[in-house]
């Protein structure tokens, strides 16, 4: 994938920041078209539709459509991107509504001494909506957005008329979270798809989005999605000022946007959410979150988050509270084996044998007779083999993922174990840790444990559990110092806060559930009526 | 000060961990060792006292730490020499803490790996959170208040089913009567642990709503005082009066003793973290106290002291003493007798009577 460099002044070799200088003028001449456009069109329609050629450097897919508009005799060009555009919509807009029915109607307006502009701005009712544009910017704009634009000789305006279409990925099951009871449906690229699934399910008048464009020259569609009344105001604000105050060139996947405006880069914990599903983004809203919809992505991104928000699976709220409970603790204790898992091994081997029973202790030993590594290099060795083998099964071909998979179990796991590499027990510990770290519901957390548990391995290593014990503290002091927009990451244990206990590790079932999380304000914080327990109905005589 | 506001669980984690701290490993008044439970009660006591007259400074003080006060209260030239006493009292009693807990964990299990490195990672972890400001080293007692509680109750359980509780180790109680039971409590127990609670005397005025402070200080004193005094009498009970007046570590060797069902045994781990934890948290605000007060006296900001302060703590407590011994022998001359009731009691006392006084002149002219 491209990712454009060209704007940034990049000076490790000197030939090279000559030839990006050059770039960066470049850059400089095909902005200054959005920057000094507010220069009116000319009246003239030849003049107009050589400039639109030449500022589009002639591209092939610029459809250029003369034709005669019937009785007023005039000459007029519809512009449009073939490729933005739905065919349909524009044969439509053009064919039917301004040549063949100005054909019909122009004599009756001619009498009446209606203009050929507003006549065609009043008449053009196949289109759902219509502007007037008057500069080259909303021109090209409005071009690049997919509408068709008709331009007029003798007029300095154009229509445009919304035509946007093309082709988009049809709504499918969301791949990276899926759940086995809950709907099936995820988000696509297209940002008005996306939209339109939370709208679906939230069909409040309260349910406000906010629309901006980010990007000099992606000009990407980015939607604020939030609840009035449920959400802070202060908590919109923040959002909104963060992300106007982005300037870059281009926004290509919503991790361009979680970059720029999230509270702390030097992290290896998120602290905004991304999701693929349409009914997690609704639970969020409507428990005062913010979710930020950006064009050409799945996912959506929700702040503020907390720490604790990324063990909840969407699936806990669908089942029976016990269960949900129950897996969610599953949840936690699999998070502390991912991270701990090698590390107290490492641990208990090397500095702490007295903990482990005897009988065990003897077994460990046999394994450990023929290896030559101490404890500490044989699981950096596994602990990378497996990164490897998981990162290699991510992008690899679909094809040769058997290949992949037959390696890894026979020749990493049985063989090393056979040539007396590592121990049979390091294996184990490994694949225990590889597995725990996939029940991590979130991703994105997942990954941070990844990273964290070799630093950790390094301190168990150098101390033994003193170490781990050390540096869990630093970690939970490196949890308790993040900010989420403005929400502690650890809330709502640090600090404290007792009503928010009944979604954090605890899951209460939801008539106990009587409010939502307190985020940074204590606004309509009632989620429903009390006394909603099931009780058995009167007794049958 | 740094801008940072902390709530009352917050302050109540604090002063509990603090004051759990290294006391609930360590023998504590060693001269009633039957009754020791009884004297770490009146020295609570005692300790309650203490917290008052803290209070009662930071009340009349409601926005300034301890050196801010000091200087109020003295004058700029006296307070600042004061200042400096105290900062090098802090540092010397902070690197007193970091040396006891580094030398316990070696003799518990890292008869191996040098002290220094021992030290140097816990100042590390020390100097990392509280970099982060005052929010944080609270934010991080209060996950930890949690941890501590539940390895305590499931340490308890364990001691409970392991069946080696003997209340007649308990007895005779007051073989010698009350004298040395007081003996032990004042000034001894009263010093450590509860006398150096003048440190939290930096951390009140971030309190967001001032008149919690007294309150949330009293129960903290309270809820730690009866955790102490019925650990050390398990311990009692666990070990009988001879190992445990004996011995460096009887919280640990009580836990070696855990044997359910020839199942559930070396819990040595529990004891371990709880140490480790005690031992963070008494160190961490105990530099807290001298970041707060060399922050003062030099103009700096106070995360930027976490650096040096922590450095010199740590060079300090290798340098305190050649071994062990020594360093037990000084701790039993010089800090419980002498330094700690100087700067945890004599100290505030002195400076409530010239603020008094202070107040008083003022009133009449």
């Amino acid at each position: 994938m491209g990712i454009p460099f060209g704007g940034y002044p990049m000076s490790f070799f000197r030939n090279e920041s000559k030839k990006n200088k050059k770039q960066s003028h470049d850059q400089n001449e095909n902005t200054d078209l959005r920057k000094s456009g507010n220069i009116p069109l000319y009246s003239d329609l030849n003049a107009n539709l050589d400039k639109i050629k030449s500022e589009l450097g002639n591209s092939s897919d610029l459809i250029i459509r003369h034709f005669e508009l019937g009785s007023f005799q005039a000459q007029a060009a519809a512009v449009f991107v073939d490729t933005l555009i739905d065919n349909k919509l524009v044969d439509e807009f053009i064919l039917g509504s301004l040549m063949i029915n100005t054909a019909q109607e122009s004599h009756n307006n001619i009498e009446a001494d209606k203009s050929v502009f507003d006549f065609i701005k009043d008449n053009a009712r196949t289109i759902r909506e219509v502007q007037v544009v008057t500069s080259w910017n909303e021109l090209i704009m409005s071009v690049f957005s997919g509408d068709t634009v008709i331009l007029i000789d003798g007029w300095a305006q154009g229509i445009s008329g919304s035509t946007r279409g093309g082709e988009f990925r049809s709504i499918t099951e969301s791949s990276s979270q899926v759940v086995i009871r809950g709907p099936k449906d995820g988000f696509t690229e297209s940002i008005s798809t996306n939209i339109s699934l939370v709208r679906r399910r939230i069909k409040s008048p309260n349910l406000w989005l906010e629309h901006m464009k980010i990007g000099d020259v992606t000009q990407t569609d980015i939607g604020i999605m939030y609840i009035k009344g449920i959400v802070n105001d202060k908590l919109v604000k923040e959002v909104k000022d963060r992300l106007q105050a982005i300037e870059i060139d281009a926004i290509l996947e919503s991790g361009y946007i979680e970059d720029l405006i999230q509270d702390e880069t030097f992290t290896p914990f998120p602290t905004m959410l991304n999701t693929e599903r349409p009914d997690s983004v609704a639970g969020n809203l409507l428990e005062g979150r913010v979710a930020i919809f950006i064009d050409g992505t799945p996912f959506v991104l929700v702040a503020p988050t907390t720490f604790f928000s990324y063990f909840q699976s969407v699936e806990d709220y669908y089942q029976r509270f016990d269960i949900g409970f129950a897996i969610r603790l599953l949840r936690y204790l699999a998070f502390f084996i991912s991270l701990l898992g090698p590390s107290i091994y490492i641990a208990a081997i090397t500095f702490h044998q007295e903990m482990i029973p005897t009988a065990l202790l003897i077994s460990l030993a046999a394994q450990r007779d023929g290896v030559p590594f101490p404890a500490f290099v044989e699981a950096v060795m596994m602990e990378i083999t497996f990164e490897i083998l998981r990162e290699a099964g991510v992008r690899m071909p679909r094809a040769i993922g058997q290949a992949v998979s037959i390696v890894g179990a026979l020749v990493l796991g049985q063989a090393a174990v056979q040539a007396g590499i590592i121990s049979a027990a390091m294996v184990i510990v490994v694949a225990i840790t590889g597995i725990a770290s996939f029940a991590v519901p979130v991703f994105n957390l997942a990954i941070s444990v990844r990273l964290l548990r070799f630093l950790i391995m390094v301190f168990a290593a150098s101390t033994g559990f003193y170490g781990i014990a050390i540096i869990m503290i630093m970690i939970i002091g490196h949890l308790c110092s993040l900010r989420s927009f403005g929400v502690p990451y650890m809330a709502p244990f640090a600090p404290f806060n007792l009503p928010d206990q009944d979604d954090a590790i605890l899951h209460f079932p939801l008539w106990a559930r009587l409010t939502r999380p307190h985020l940074t304000g204590k606004k309509n914080n009632k989620r429903m009526k009390n006394h909603l327990a099931p009780t058995p109905g009167p007794e049958e005589k | 000060m740094e801008k940072a506001r902390i709530n009352a669980n917050q302050l109540f984690a604090m002063i509990f961990l603090f004051e759990i701290g290294t006391a609930i490993v360590l023998p504590v008044g060693f001269a009633s060792v039957q009754s020791v439970w009884m004297a770490i009660l009146i020295a609570l006591v005692f300790g309650i006292g203490l917290y008052l007259i803290y209070d009662y400074l930071y009340r009349e003080y409601p926005n300034l730490p301890l050196s801010g006060y000091i200087k109020a209260i003295l004058g700029k030239p006296i307070g600042w020499v004061v200042n400096l006493s105290l900062l090098l009292f802090l540092i010397h009693n902070d690197a007193r803490v970091l040396r006891e807990t580094s030398e316990l964990l070696v003799t518990a299990s890292y008869d191996m790996t040098p002290l220094i490195v021992i030290s140097a990672l816990m100042i590390v972890a020390v100097i990392y959170v509280l970099s982060k400001g005052v929010e944080v080293i609270a934010r991080v007692a209060e996950i930890y208040f949690l941890i501590f509680l539940f390895l305590g109750l499931l340490g308890f359980i364990f001691i409970l089913f392991s069946n080696i509780i003997e209340i007649k180790n308990l007895f005779p109680l007051l073989s010698k009567g009350w004298k040395p039971v007081f003996q032990a409590a004042f000034p001894r127990i009263t010093m450590f642990p509860f006398g150096e609670t003048i440190s939290i005397a930096t951390i009140l005025p971030y309190l967001k709503k001032s008149v919690t402070g007294r309150k949330t200080g009293i129960f903290a004193l309270i809820a730690s005082g009866l955790i102490l005094s019925f650990s050390h009498a398990i311990e009692i009970c666990v070990l009988g009066p001879d190992i445990y007046a004996r011995s460096t570590f009887p919280l640990f060797l009580m836990i070696t003793r855990v044997n359910i069902a020839d199942f559930v045994q070396r819990m040595d781990a529990f004891v371990i973290l709880a140490l480790i934890i005690g031992a963070f948290f008494k160190c961490a605000i105990h530099m807290y106290a001298a970041m707060s007060v060399a922050a003062d006296m030099f103009h700096m900001e106070i995360r930027k002291m976490a650096l040096p302060v922590g450095i010199t703590i740590l060079v300090a407590s290798i340098m305190l003493a050649s071994n062990w011994a020594q360093f037990l022998a000084m701790g039993k001359e010089v800090i419980t007798s002498i330094l700690i009731p100087i700067y945890g009691m004599y100290l505030p006392i002195f400076l409530v009577i010239v603020h008094l006084i202070r107040k008083r002149l003022f009133k009449k002219s």
